[in-house]
């Protein structure tokens, strides 16, 4: 067992959260996060469609705050769930964008398995990913599972997991059946069940407890949570009225081919300086100069654009 | 404190102790507390442009989803049938009853 692993400071019902945020990150195919979005599309449009809201509005409003969701996730604005689940970091984005408070109590808002459903779903379209994220959000608590019952390093953690993430991805859960309520959970049970095998004692070890209680309680009181997160986080300042990058977009046109081509690469698409280098052949530290003159031109079009 | 600095500070690429630095030196001084704000805009704007182009790309993708759900049709106005029609009550007929029920 690795004995540098770092200590696990989250709920644990939010393993599945934090896989899904990994995920999320690593998730481009056919759009970023598109996995995530179908999931919260289907539960926004049915909340919508009970509150009496119907139309191609509502899905213009979705994908708007989707955007600005994912945009924040990619510039690390929204960091690994530790106290709230990802799904009611997202409803916070969607009241933020509308304007408008939620029902309370409603089945469509709960939180309790969208980690699970979108990663199942993910398992199932984008293997790659989906497996990349769950072996990086997984190893720190099972490290954690596999210390406290082998304690004197009696069993491999590195090959037990490994076994176990395979096992999982060959057979994985269904999400209707009662056991598989966190995905975590039902994977925690294979890691022990491997890790027994590993350690040749052969008996049956006790069934994992079910972690999704800590969760359940999301759907009551939304608007309290999202409001927290909201404020916490100023969300509102991220769906005002002022259109720059329509007056931005104009000042770019004025700046010179390279100046554009230089930041747009740093700022929309988001490469790093040393890729921006590569890709121009330029030096790592001129990359950093000449952005920052361009920049500067920018800011000056900007003034006298005034 | 030189301009690139603020521009990095702006958006966000200085490690926690030189932004703090920065910040304190903003705090301080109105005119580079402006130039900073200059360069808030413009993250902005950049931020808004990437939104609006991942918000096309996601509009494209919505479209090989389902269909959101129908706004229900309103209940239909119910119309008497011919028969019904008929053996209605008239107006006059209305008015004649209740005038002899309060005569009685």
């Amino acid at each position: 067992v690795a004995a540098d692993a770092p200590k696990q400071n989250s709920k644990p019902a939010l393993q599945d959260d934090r896989a899904l945020h990994a995920y999320l990150k690593l998730a481009r195919n056919p759009v970023p996060g598109a996995l995530f979005y179908r999931a919260a599309r289907e539960r926004i449009l049915n909340y919508e469609a009970e509150q009496g809201r119907y139309g191609k509005k509502i899905v213009e409003v979705l994908s708007h705050v989707f955007a600005t969701f994912m945009d924040q996730m990619n510039g690390g604005k929204i960091p690994p769930p530790v106290n709230r689940s990802l799904w009611i970091t997202f409803l916070a984005y969607y009241k933020a964008g509308t304007g408008r408070a939620y029902a309370e109590n409603n089945g469509f808002l709960q939180a309790t398995y969208f980690a699970r459903d979108v990663l199942l779903a993910a398992m199932a379209e984008d293997k790659d990913h989906s497996f990349n994220a769950l072996t990086d959000a997984f190893r720190e608590p099972a490290c954690g599972v596999i210390e406290r019952k082998y304690p004197n390093h009696a069993v491999d953690f590195a090959d037990v997991y490994q076994d176990a993430l395979i096992s999982l991805f060959k057979k994985p859960p269904l999400p209707g059946k009662a056991h598989t309520a966190q995905l975590y959970s039902f994977f925690r049970t294979i890691l022990v069940r491997r890790a027994a095998d590993a350690f040749q004692q052969g008996k049956k070890q006790s069934p994992t407890q079910d972690l999704t209680d800590n969760l359940s309680g999301e759907g009551k009181n939304i608007n309290g949570f999202t409001d927290h997160i909201i404020e916490a986080n100023g969300l509102a300042n991220l769906f005002g009225s002022d259109d720059i990058g329509a007056i931005l977009s104009d000042a770019l046109n004025q700046l010179g081919e390279d100046c554009r081509s230089i930041l747009k690469l740093k700022y929309y698409q988001r490469l790093k300086q040393r890729e921006i280098a590569d890709k121009k052949g330029w030096s790592t530290n001129s990359v950093g100069t000449r952005i920052s003159r361009c920049l500067t031109k920018l800011k000056d079009i900007l003034r006298g654009g005034k | 404190m030189t301009e690139q600095k603020i521009q990095a500070y702006v958006l966000g690429e200085l490690p926690p102790e030189e932004a703090a630095l920065v910040a304190e030196a903003l705090a301080q001084n109105p005119t580079l507390a402006a130039l900073a704000r200059e360069y808030e805009q413009i993250a902005e704007g950049f931020r808004q442009q990437r939104v609006a182009a991942l918000q096309q790309e996601l509009l494209a993708f919505d479209q090989t989803l389902p269909a959101p759900p129908p706004r229900p049709a309103p209940a239909p106005r119910l119309s008497r049938g011919p028969d019904e029609e008929r053996n209605a009550i008239t107006k006059p007929q209305r008015a004649f009853i209740f005038r002899t029920l309060v005569f009685l």
